[in-house]
């Protein structure tokens, strides 16, 4: 049977909107552990250093606790955002997101366009990892004297050292 | 469907099975080359350009239409040595045979590429450039569809990268080694010389107009619906614009009108497939 022109762009409308708005709810709904492993936290380093100046040894226990007392759901939305990061990471670089180097680690950022998008929790993959990971980072760092001392803020908004800075000299 | 020429090309047989494995074995040599190169060499661009962005044009040119199956098979095997294999594989082997096959059906319905020929230079120049709009456009749907980048990053990065790629790439094969390049453009039947006179290559009009359409319709709307997004209620309410706060709709729409990008890429695409697999009666016959 040959099929008209119509039949064929009609035929060819249904199959690619069903198939896309199908892989569009399939990958929406996608379920991830709710646990940071150790290349986790490596990978949230990978970001501290992209966007922060601090050293490496002061972020970590920063972060560390930051993200334990992170909900469930914010969670899984960091390590789905890691695990779609590590998948790209690996293609162009051949290591994990946590691996790269910090020139190496801006440069998939940017060209995933993570300096261009709004941040938000869904999304595409550079819209979550700027509000997993990069905002929840900085987060972390500039409301802890940790992140903020290089712009020489001891005690910034946010952080209970109110009693201590004004016990303390001058 | 009319392009019987591709079609019968389309079709593998146990005699285009080293043609598959040699393209395929190509893509996974540029994919593990690329990815050695990103360590040693700090060029700022070269670690995110996928240089296999290179291959389907020349490939295509080169082997004729069976290449089309080593373009998917290439993909498949370079992402999974890379271990990146998952839905963007599907998106970044759709872009690519896109690109090829695209590039192929434009010139074959123009006339042959000859680099001592200023206008078939540019007719050449111009059917890479349509197909890598076009290409680049299923980029930035695909992203979309698998939630990994909105469709105004994707699509002009991609486009550059197409076209930039396969530009210097396709040409010698094309102009310097024609007589390589003819033995896969006859399959496609570029060298041929068409029945009747084109009429003003009426399907390469179309087919620029569609793709042009799609992406700057797509690059202005997930660019505007997002920072309408973001646009406090009261600036339309103060003007009496209430009605426009009904299209913000985030659930029904996707966040970013990431559905509505879905619905307008496959609505284009299709046109697209149609326009290059189907041509219309106006742009002559290539004889067979």
């Amino acid at each position: 049977m040959r099929l008209t022109r119509r039949q064929a762009l009609l035929g060819l409308v249904g199959a690619s909107s069903v198939g896309g708005l199908g892989v569009y709810e399939l990958l929406d709904r996608t379920a991830t552990d709710a646990t940071i492993s150790d290349a986790g936290m490596n990978g949230l380093l990978t970001v501290a250093d992209i966007v922060h100046p601090a050293a490496p040894e002061d972020v970590e226990p920063v972060i560390s606790a930051y993200v334990g007392r992170l909900s469930h759901d914010r969670i899984r939305g960091v390590v789905r955002a890691l695990s779609e990061l590590d998948s790209r990471s690996r293609r162009h670089f051949g290591a994990s997101f946590g691996a790269l180097s910090r020139a190496q680690g801006e440069r998939l950022l940017t060209t995933l366009g993570v300096n261009r998008v709004q941040s938000r929790p869904e999304g595409t993959l550079a819209e979550r990892v700027r509000y997993h990971l990069v905002n929840a980072v900085l987060y972390a760092l500039l409301t802890r004297p940790a992140g903020t001392e290089l712009f020489g803020i001891g005690n910034p908004v946010g952080f209970p050292g109110g009693f201590g800075s004004h016990a303390g000299e001058p | 469907m009319r392009n019987d020429g591709i079609d019968r090309g389309l079709r593998p047989g146990r005699d285009s099975l080293p043609l598959v494995g040699t393209v395929g074995a190509l893509y996974l040599l540029v994919a593990l080359g690329e990815r050695a190169l990103s360590g040693v060499v700090s060029v700022p661009a070269l670690s995110v350009v996928d240089l296999t962005a290179a291959l389907p044009v020349p490939v295509l040119l080169a082997a004729g239409p069976a290449a089309l199956w080593g373009i998917l098979f290439g993909h498949v095997l370079s992402d999974a040595a890379t271990s990146s294999l998952g839905p963007g594989t599907l998106v970044g082997a759709g872009a690519h045979l896109y690109l090829g096959y695209a590039t192929c059906t434009l010139l074959r319905r123009s006339d042959a590429p000859r680099a001592s020929d200023s206008a078939g230079l540019g007719r050449f120049v111009l059917a890479v450039a349509v197909a890598a709009a076009g290409a680049a456009a299923i980029s930035g749907w695909g992203g979309e569809a698998i939630h990994r980048t909105p469709f105004f990053v994707a699509a002009p990065a991609a486009f550059a990268e197409f076209t930039l790629l396969s530009v210097p790439f396709a040409l010698p094969l094309a102009g310097l080694f024609r007589r390589v390049a003819s033995a896969g453009a006859s399959a496609f039947d570029i060298t041929a010389a068409p029945r009747r006179r084109f009429d003003g290559h009426p399907d390469l009009r179309r087919v620029t107009a569609v793709t042009v359409g799609w992406v700057v319709v797509g690059t202005v709307a997930s660019v505007g619906y997002r920072m309408f997004e973001t646009v406090p209620a009261g600036a339309f309410t103060s003007r009496d614009l209430d009605f426009v706060l009904l299209l913000r709709q985030p659930t029904l729409f996707g966040p970013g009108a990431g559905r509505l990008q879905v619905l307008l890429g496959a609505v284009l695409l299709s046109f697209l497939v149609v326009l290059l697999a189907d041509p219309s009666d106006r742009g002559g016959t290539p004889v067979r």
